[in-house]
């Protein structure tokens, strides 16, 4: 038997093992993103990116007493290009501010930021010169926690939200929205 | 002790020992104070370093205060400290605008960053000054923020909305460039950029390492990625309202920061006696607070050298301290709960069974830690020899607490100082003399114990006083009590008065200082009379702790970088402010 003898494969869809018809493809896909959401929405990593004293809270969240690994976010990775979620736990100072954003324009897509704490979310206690009010002029942000810090409940149940937006699969992060979405797309970025 | 003799023999040695260098030498609020001209700083600073009866060894900190409208405009401070005779002095040095200050980092090394941030946030010049950059804001900030002129919300040099973005990328480039240029040393060594998002830095702490292979040939701490304005914020905010900024400064131990405050404020009120079940319990919670501070810090050195379950072991015990915090504070961590005058409310019902029931299990969970480190091999490879940092070298650069402990300095404030009736309580201070990482790590772990045996004491002492004694009666300085409020309209009249204009402080300055976890922390206060401060300075120990750090890494690997870090357990919003 020679290989030239043997026929070129078709590249139509011919019909699957079972005999069932090819145009159950369709649905597969359909489910494919939700099968995505589901493994994202349950394995997202946190970046370790902690600025102040919410941060504290945060490894309080990731040790045993409230082990944040029953949700499988236990992974905190200290590189940006293996996280998905950025937890800014902490007042940004203007001098950390380009920092943040770097840190969140090197995350893969898709990425979501949890804006734990009063700080993060506006500036909170501290309205000086060298906070900024809300890390929402740095990077856009998901969900806000409030608290001074968040208990550590408070953090999960945040995390506990994003999850249920993932896999809800009609979730739009907040870099694909306005104004966020404007900016990612201007022509000269 | 009588502190007033002691203050006055002081003060006449020190005008002595001074003559004529010495514009005035004063007692203010049971403290001396020397004022002097800035061209006899420098001879007056050997003459009190060299005294053999004096022997101020130790500078404390440099600061200054914005009197706008005087003439001269500023006085600028150093607060100095004999290590070896126990006593304080502050000088005083009347600066003009235009005026500049002899630098002394030669004489005191930690003068080198104390000098910065005083010309960075205040614009004083020091002259001949080795490396006098801004160190707390960026490189390219405009204005100095704690002068009088300065607004609290900053004049909008970041305009926020559209150009916001553009505006920090550019100051990241700027900054990207500063490292490649201004920091490389010989052509083969290279620069290696650590922080300020780097998991072993604990926090945001930015290091330049000029590297020969993997040999640390130099280092170059940038800080300042914290920068708050509190010390800013708090010339805006009420005595009262203060306090509340101060936990959030060294956020490993909340209620250390507050104590230290509370303390300074009633130095400058002379009448405000602070009852004796107040003390106890703030010595209880400062206790407790040394010791988790000392678990964070434990838990997350061993896990930056490579032992993941002692961070576990740590923070599960830390729980439990955080479970009486919410008990006497209602909160985990930030709980206001000393305050001007006494404590926020008395210890709850069934806080003494809970406090018992802690202790019961404490020295089983901390050998547990002890079982796993102190004698592994791994641990002491580490750790021995590594970050060696001798005894006068480090009273010199100003470093306090467990690191100079460690490195055979035998000076605690509780017990040289003492403050919040610390003299009635017994325990021991853990001296190591080789001032490695590895003594660092047994002083700390010793302190843990000696914190353990102080909370038990102090819940007897607690016991034996009666209850409803948490806080002053004197109800010019504290609020009314409830039943006041509810009985009288005097009462909601002062109650209504108190929170909306706060108290009225004595004039006057002052320094009040506690043994924090991290060393010597202290709030130098300047008070007009009225409800607000005119200059809150904070002395954090992380900051003058963190600035030896170049001395100590210098010729390790860039792995001991790690375990250096680690071992001064730095807390960056202290360092930053």
């Amino acid at each position: 038997m020679s290989l030239s003898s043997t026929p070129e494969p078709s590249r139509k869809p011919s019909a699957a093992p079972t005999g069932r018809p090819v145009s159950l493809a369709g649905v597969f896909t359909a489910s494919l993103n939700k099968l995505v959401a589901w493994m994202q929405a349950n394995s997202i990593w946190p970046l370790t990116a902690g600025l102040a004293c919410c941060a504290i809270e945060m490894m309080a969240t990731s040790a045993s007493r409230f082990d944040i690994a029953r949700f499988g976010s236990e992974v905190f990775r200290a590189s940006p290009r293996q996280a998905d979620l950025m937890i800014v736990s902490g007042r940004l100072s203007w001098k950390m501010a380009p920092i943040l954003r770097e840190l969140y324009d090197q995350m893969p897509f898709p990425k979501w930021v949890i804006s734990m704490g009063a700080c993060a979310s506006s500036g909170g206690l501290f309205r000086t010169y060298a906070i900024v009010h809300g890390v929402d002029h740095v990077v856009p942000v998901d969900i806000y926690v409030p608290g001074c810090p968040p208990r550590p409940e408070a953090l999960l149940d945040a995390l506990i939200k994003l999850q249920k937006r993932i896999k809800s699969g009609s979730y739009v992060p907040a870099y694909a929205r306005p104004p966020w979405k404007q900016w990612l797309e201007a022509p000269d970025r | 002790m009588d502190v007033g003799v002691q203050q006055a023999t002081l003060k006449e040695l020190v005008s002595s020992r001074l003559g004529s260098l010495a514009e005035s030498v004063d007692e203010i609020n049971g403290q001396a104070v020397a004022e002097v001209t800035a061209v006899n700083l420098r001879p007056a600073l050997s003459t009190l370093k060299e005294s053999p009866e004096l022997k101020f060894d130790y500078l404390s900190f440099v600061s200054a205060v914005d009197l706008y409208p005087r003439s001269p405009r500023f006085d600028a401070i150093y607060n100095l400290y004999s290590t070896q005779r126990h006593h304080w002095l502050r000088l005083k040095v009347p600066v003009a605008e235009e005026e500049t200050l002899p630098t002394v980092s030669d004489l005191y090394a930690t003068a080198n960053w104390h000098e910065r941030e005083v010309w960075d946030l205040f614009g004083i010049t020091f002259d001949r000054h080795p490396d006098l950059r801004r160190i707390v804001t960026s490189d390219h900030w405009f204005g100095h923020p704690l002068r009088k002129d300065y607004p609290v919300e900053g004049r909008g040099a970041w305009p926020l909305g559209a150009n916001v973005l553009q505006n920090i990328a550019e100051e990241g480039m700027a900054d990207q460039a500063d490292i490649a240029s201004s920091e490389m040393g010989p052509a083969r060594h290279i620069t290696l950029n650590m922080g300020p998002q780097h998991p072993a830095t604990h926090g945001v702490l930015r290091l330049a390492l000029e590297l020969d292979g993997e040999n640390i040939v130099d280092c170059i701490p940038h800080i300042g990625y914290l920068h708050t304005g509190i010390e800013k914020l708090s010339e805006h905010h009420n005595w009262t309202q203060n306090v509340t900024h101060y936990g959030r400064m060294d956020y490993l131990s909340p209620m250390n920061n507050e104590l230290a405050y509370c303390l300074a404020v009633e130095r400058l009120i002379p009448d405000l006696e602070i009852p004796k079940r107040a003390q106890y319990i703030r010595v209880l919670m400062s206790e407790l607070t040394r010791i988790i501070s000392h678990l964070v810090w434990l838990g997350t050195h061993a896990l930056d050298i490579g032992a993941m379950s002692v961070f576990m072991y740590c923070f599960a015990e830390r729980e439990k301290i955080l479970d009486l915090y919410e008990m006497v504070g209602g909160e985990r961590m930030m709980t206001a709960y000393i305050r001007i005058g006494g404590c926020a409310a008395d210890v709850p019902e069934g806080f003494e069974e809970a406090v018992q029931g802690w202790a019961r299990d404490f020295q089983h969970n901390l050998d547990i830690n002890h079982n796993l480190l102190t004698k592994n091999p791994i641990w002491k490879e580490r750790t021995v020899g590594i970050g060696v940092l001798g005894r006068e070298e480090s009273i010199n650069a100003g470093i306090s607490g467990p690191l100079a402990r460690a490195a055979g300095v035998d000076w605690d404030l509780r017990r040289d100082n003492p403050y919040s009736s610390y003299e009635e309580f017994d325990f021991d201070i853990p001296v190591e003399t080789a001032g490695d990482v590895y003594s660092r790590y047994l002083v700390r772990m010793e302190e843990m114990v000696q914190a353990h045996r102080i909370v038990l004491q102090a819940l007897e002492k607690i016991r034996e006083t009666e209850p409803g004694t948490h806080v002053s009666r004197n109800y010019k300085y504290v609020p009314p009590r409830r039943e006041d409020i509810d009985a009288s309209i005097e009462g909601l009249i002062h109650h209504f008065k108190y929170w909306t204009e706060g108290i009225p402080v004595p004039t006057g300055e002052a320094y009040g200082f506690i043994e924090a976890s991290k060393g010597e922390l202290g709030f130098y206060l300047v008070s007009d009379g009225s409800a607000r401060p005119v200059r809150v300075k904070v002395r954090g120990p992380s900051f003058s702790n963190l600035s030896a750090l170049p001395r100590m890494v210098q010729g390790h690997l860039i792995a001991d970088v790690v375990a250096i870090i680690g071992s001064i357990d730095i807390v960056l919003g202290e360092v930053d402010r």
